[in-house]
C-alpha cells in the first residue's frame, strides 16, 4: 500500500448496535445520493462509498495522507449528515483499514457477516452502493480496486459448493423446516398454543416468510387475543383448539402444561381427512405433544431439541465453511495487497531517482552560478552528470524492482525508503 | 470413421453433462437460465441424431433398440428442460438428465438392426403412437423419481437430520404436485398411445389382438395408474404407502417393455 494513501471503513451493523441506533444512521437512496454529492469534494476524503442497508450503515473512504483522526473524522461525516447531536459510539463502531477493508467488505458482499449467512440480496445492495458513489464522481481509482476485488472474491465464494444460506437459530431452522414441507406459506394456517416467547418467535419468522392465515389459542385470553391483534391473526377458545387441527397445517405450542396437550391416538383420528402434511412445533418445557406422534405418516413433530440439534449441526458446517472460505480471502486480499504495492515500488524508484536529481541538481547550479562554464559547457556538464546518475542509479532501481516481486521483501523497500527520506532530511540540514 | 449421429449425440452429450452439472452445483437464476440454453443446444444435437438415423434407415426410428433408447431418452430430456423452468425443481431435472446420459450411452452399446416385432411397422399413425407412449412413459419415469425423492425427503424430515442433499432437493408439496401433474398427463398421453396403437393394429391386421401378453399387460398397467391416481386424489391411499405403490408400479412396467415380447401370433400377422 502506498505510503501516502489511507483506506479506511466505518460502520455500524446489526450486531454492534440496536435497531434503534440503526434506524438513526440509516440513509434513503435519496439520502445516500446527498452525502456523496456534500462530500464529493472533501478536503480530506478523496473518495466516498456508502452502503446502508437495513442491518448495516458502512462507510469507506480513501485519503492522501494518514492521519490518527482520520476515523474519527469519518463518523463526524454521518453524525454531521443527520443533524444529530454526537453520542457515544465507541462500543458500537467499528473500523478497519488498509487490506483489513477488503477482507472485511468480502465478507459484508458475500453474505458470511449477514443475519442471515449467505444471503444474497447484500451483494446486490454493495453493488447499488459502489454505482451509485461512481455515478457521483466518488469513486476513483483505489476504492474502485477495493470493490472489484470484493465482488471477485464473493463470486468465487458463491461458486464454492458448500456455500449455503443455513439457518443459525431456532426458530428459523423451524421456518426452513416448514418450507420444506409445505414449499409456498403464503396460503398455510398455523395455530399457535400458548403465547410463549418462542412461539412468537417462530410466528414473527413465519410471517415473514409469507403465512398469512394465523390462529391463536390460550389458557390465558387476554395475552391470546393480544398477539392474534399483534399479529392480525384469530382468536380461538382454548376448549376447542383441537376442533381445528384438521384444518391446521401448521401448529407452535408453547404453553406450560404438564401433561401431553395431544396423543398420537387424537392426532391418528384428526387427520383421517386431512389432506395436506402436518408440522407441529413443540417448543413447550415440558413437551406438549406426545413424540410418537412423528411416527405418524405426513406428520411431522419437532421438539425444541430437535430443532437446537439442527441449529448447532448448521452452526459447525457454517464455522467449517467459513475456515474454508477464509482461505479464498486471503487469497484474494494478498493479490490486492500486491497489486497496490506495484505503486509502493514504482514510487518509491520515482522517489529515489527524483532524490538523486534534487541532489544534483542543486550541487550542479551551485557551480554553475559561479560561472566558471560557458552556457555551451553548463549543458555538456548537466548531461554529463544526469548520464552518471542514471547509469549509478541503474542497479539499486533494477534490485528495487526485483525485490517488489516478492511480497515477503516489503519491509527491506519500507527500509530503503526511510533512508532516503534520512538523506534528503541530512542533506537538507547541512 | 465414426458416424454422424453418433458426433452428434456425443456432442448433445457432453453439453448435457456439462451444463447438467450447472443444475447441481448453482442455486441462481442466471446459471440455471445458463444451464438451460446449454442443455437446449445439446437437445437440438440429439435430435439431429435422431433424425439422421432416420434418414440413414429410411424408417422410422423407433425400429431398433438404438434408436428406442435414443429417442425415448430425448422425450426425457424434453420433460427435464420443461420443468428446469422451475428453479426450485432443478435438481429433478438434473436427475432426469443423468438418467438420459445412461440411456444414451447404453444405446451405443445396442444393434441397429430391426427388431422383428417392428419390422411391419409404418406409417404416421404408429408414429403417433409410439410418440405419445414414449411422452406417456417419460412423464411415469418423471412420477416414480418424484416418489424416490420425497421418500427421501419424508426420511430426513422423519430422522430430523438435514444432509446437504436434502437442502438441495424440492419441497415435499412440489414433488406431489409435479408428480401428480407427471401421472395425470402420461395417464393421458398412454390413452391416446394405447388408442392409436388399437385402431392400428385394427386397420392393419384386421383386428387388436388383447390375448397378447403385451398388449395386454400395457393395458392393465395403464388401468392400475389410473386407479392410483384416483386413489390418491380422493385421499384413500397417500403418504408413504402411495409412494412405495407408485414404485413398484413402474418396475412392472419396466419389466413388460424389456422382458416382455409380443406373442408368435402377432408377429406372424406383422409378417
Amino acid at each position: 500500500m502506498t505510503q501516502e494513501v489511507s483506506i479506511l471503513m466505518v460502520g455500524i451493523n446489526h450486531k454492534t448496535a440496536n435497531v434503534d441506533l440503526r434506524e438513526k444512521l440509516a440513509f434513503t437512496g435519496e439520502q445516500v445520493k446527498e452525502f456523496l454529492i456534500k462530500n464529493k469534494n472533501h478536503e480530506e476524503f478523496r473518495e466516498l462509498v456508502l452502503l446502508s442497508t437495513c442491518n448495516r450503515i458502512e462507510l469507506y473512504a480513501v485519503c492522501y495522507h494518514h492521519d490518527d483522526s482520520l476515523v474519527s473524522k469519518l463518523i463526524d461525516l454521518i453524525w454531521q449528515f443527520h443533524h444529530l447531536e454526537p453520542l457515544e459510539l465507541t462500543p458500537h463502531i467499528y473500523s478497519e483499514k488498509g487490506v483489513a477493508v477488503l477482507r472485511h467488505l468480502i465478507k459484508v458482499a458475500s453474505g458470511i457477516n449477514s443475519m442471515v449467512f449467505g444471503e444474497t440480496e447484500i451483494l446486490k445492495q454493495c453493488k447499488l452502493a459502489y454505482e451509485a458513489s461512481r455515478d457521483v464522481g466518488g469513486v476513483r481509482v483505489y476504492l474502485h480496486e477495493l470493490f472489484q476485488n470484493a465482488f471477485r472474491a464473493t463470486k468465487l465464494i458463491r461458486s464454492h459448493q458448500k456455500f449455503s444460506a443455513g439457518h443459525v437459530s431456532v426458530s428459523a431452522v423451524a421456518v426452513e423446516l416448514a418450507l420444506k414441507i409445505f414449499g409456498d406459506l403464503s396460503e398455510r394456517k398455523v395455530l399457535i398454543l400458548g403465547a410463549g416467547v418462542m412461539g412468537k418467535s417462530v410466528l414473527k419468522h413465519l410471517k415473514s416468510n409469507g403465512l398469512q392465515k394465523i390462529y391463536v389459542s390460550s389458557r390465558t385470553l387476554e395475552r391470546a387475543k393480544n398477539l392474534a391483534n399483534e399479529y392480525g391473526g384469530e382468536f380461538i377458545d382454548f376448549c376447542y383448539w383441537k376442533d381445528h387441527i384438521v384444518d391446521m397445517d401448521i401448529i407452535i405450542s408453547s404453553t406450560d402444561s404438564s401433561d401431553w396437550l395431544l396423543t398420537k391416538k387424537e392426532v391418528k383420528e384428526k387427520i383421517i381427512h386431512h389432506e395436506r402434511s402436518l408440522f407441529l412445533i413443540d417448543m413447550a418445557m415440558p413437551r406438549d405433544f406426545d413424540p410418537a406422534i412423528n411416527e405418524l405418516d405426513h406428520v411431522y413433530l419437532y421438539n425444541m431439541d430437535d430443532l437446537q440439534t439442527i441449529t448447532q449441526e448448521n452452526i459447525e458446517q457454517k464455522q467449517e465453511e467459513v475456515n474454508r472460505l477464509t482461505m479464498i480471502i486471503e487469497e484474494v486480499c494478498q493479490d490486492y495487497q500486491y497489486q497496490m504495492d506495484g505503486s509502493f515500488i514504482q514510487e518509491t524508484v520515482i522517489g529515489f531517482r527524483n532524490h538523486f536529481e534534487a541532489v544534483r541538481k542543486e550541487e550542479v547550479n551551485k557551480f554553475f552560478n559561479k560561472n566558471y562554464f560557458n552556457e555551451i559547457d553548463q549543458q555538456k556538464i548537466d548531461y554529463l552528470t544526469q548520464k552518471i546518475i542514471n547509469v549509478l542509479l541503474h542497479h539499486p532501481v533494477t534490485k528495487i524492482k526485483d525485490l517488489g516481486k516478492d511480497p515477503l521483501n516489503l519491509e527491506k523497500i519500507q527500509t530503503i525508503r526511510d533512508l532516503l527520506q534520512e538523506k534528503k532530511e541530512t542533506y537538507h540540514e547541512k | 470413421m465414426i458416424e454422424l449421429d453418433y458426433l452428434f449425440l456425443i456432442l448433445g452429450l457432453l453439453l448435457y453433462g456439462f451444463f447438467g452439472f450447472r443444475y447441481f452445483l448453482n442455486v441462481s437464476q442466471s446459471s440455471v437460465q445458463l444451464a438451460n440454453r446449454g442443455i437446449w443446444f445439446g437437445f437440438l444435437f440429439h435430435g439431429l441424431a435422431i433424425i439422421y438415423r432416420a434418414y440413414l434407415d429410411q424408417a422410422l426410428p423407433f425400429m431398433h433398440t438404438y434408436g428406442i433408447l435414443i429417442s425415448f431418452s430425448w422425450t426425457m430430456v424434453l420433460i427435464g428442460l420443461l420443468i428446469a423452468k422451475n428453479l426450485k425443481l432443478r435438481m429433478i431435472s438434473f436427475l432426469i438428465l443423468f438418467m438420459s446420459i445412461i440411456l444414451i450411452v447404453i444405446s451405443f452399446h445396442m444393434g441397429k438392426s430391426k427388431n422383428p416385432d417392428l419390422s411391419g411397422i409404418e406409417g404416421v399413425w404408429v408414429f403417433a403412437h409410439v410418440l405419445f407412449c414414449f411422452i406417456g412413459y417419460a412423464g411415469l419415469t418423471l412420477a416414480c423419481l418424484s416418489c424416490f425423492i420425497y421418500l427421501f425427503q419424508d426420511w430426513h424430515l422423519k430422522q430430523k437430520s438435514l444432509s446437504p442433499l436434502f437442502k438441495k432437493f424440492p419441497d415435499l408439496n412440489s414433488l406431489e404436485v409435479i408428480h401428480l401433474k407427471s401421472i395425470l398427463i402420461s395417464i393421458w398421453c398412454l390413452a391416446i398411445g394405447l388408442l392409436l396403437g388399437y385402431y392400428w393394429s385394427f386397420h392393419y391386421l384386421g383386428h387388436i389382438l388383447l390375448e397378447d401378453p403385451k398388449i395386454l399387460t400395457s393395458m392393465v398397467t395403464w388401468i392400475s395408474y389410473v386407479a392410483l391416481f384416483l386413489l390418491k386424489k380422493y385421499q384413500i391411499l397417500r403418504g408413504r404407502n402411495y409412494y412405495f405403490l407408485n414404485i413398484i408400479l413402474y418396475m412392472l412396467i419396466i419389466f413388460i417393455l424389456v422382458f416382455l415380447k409380443h406373442e408368435s401370433k402377432y408377429q406372424e400377422l406383422m409378417l
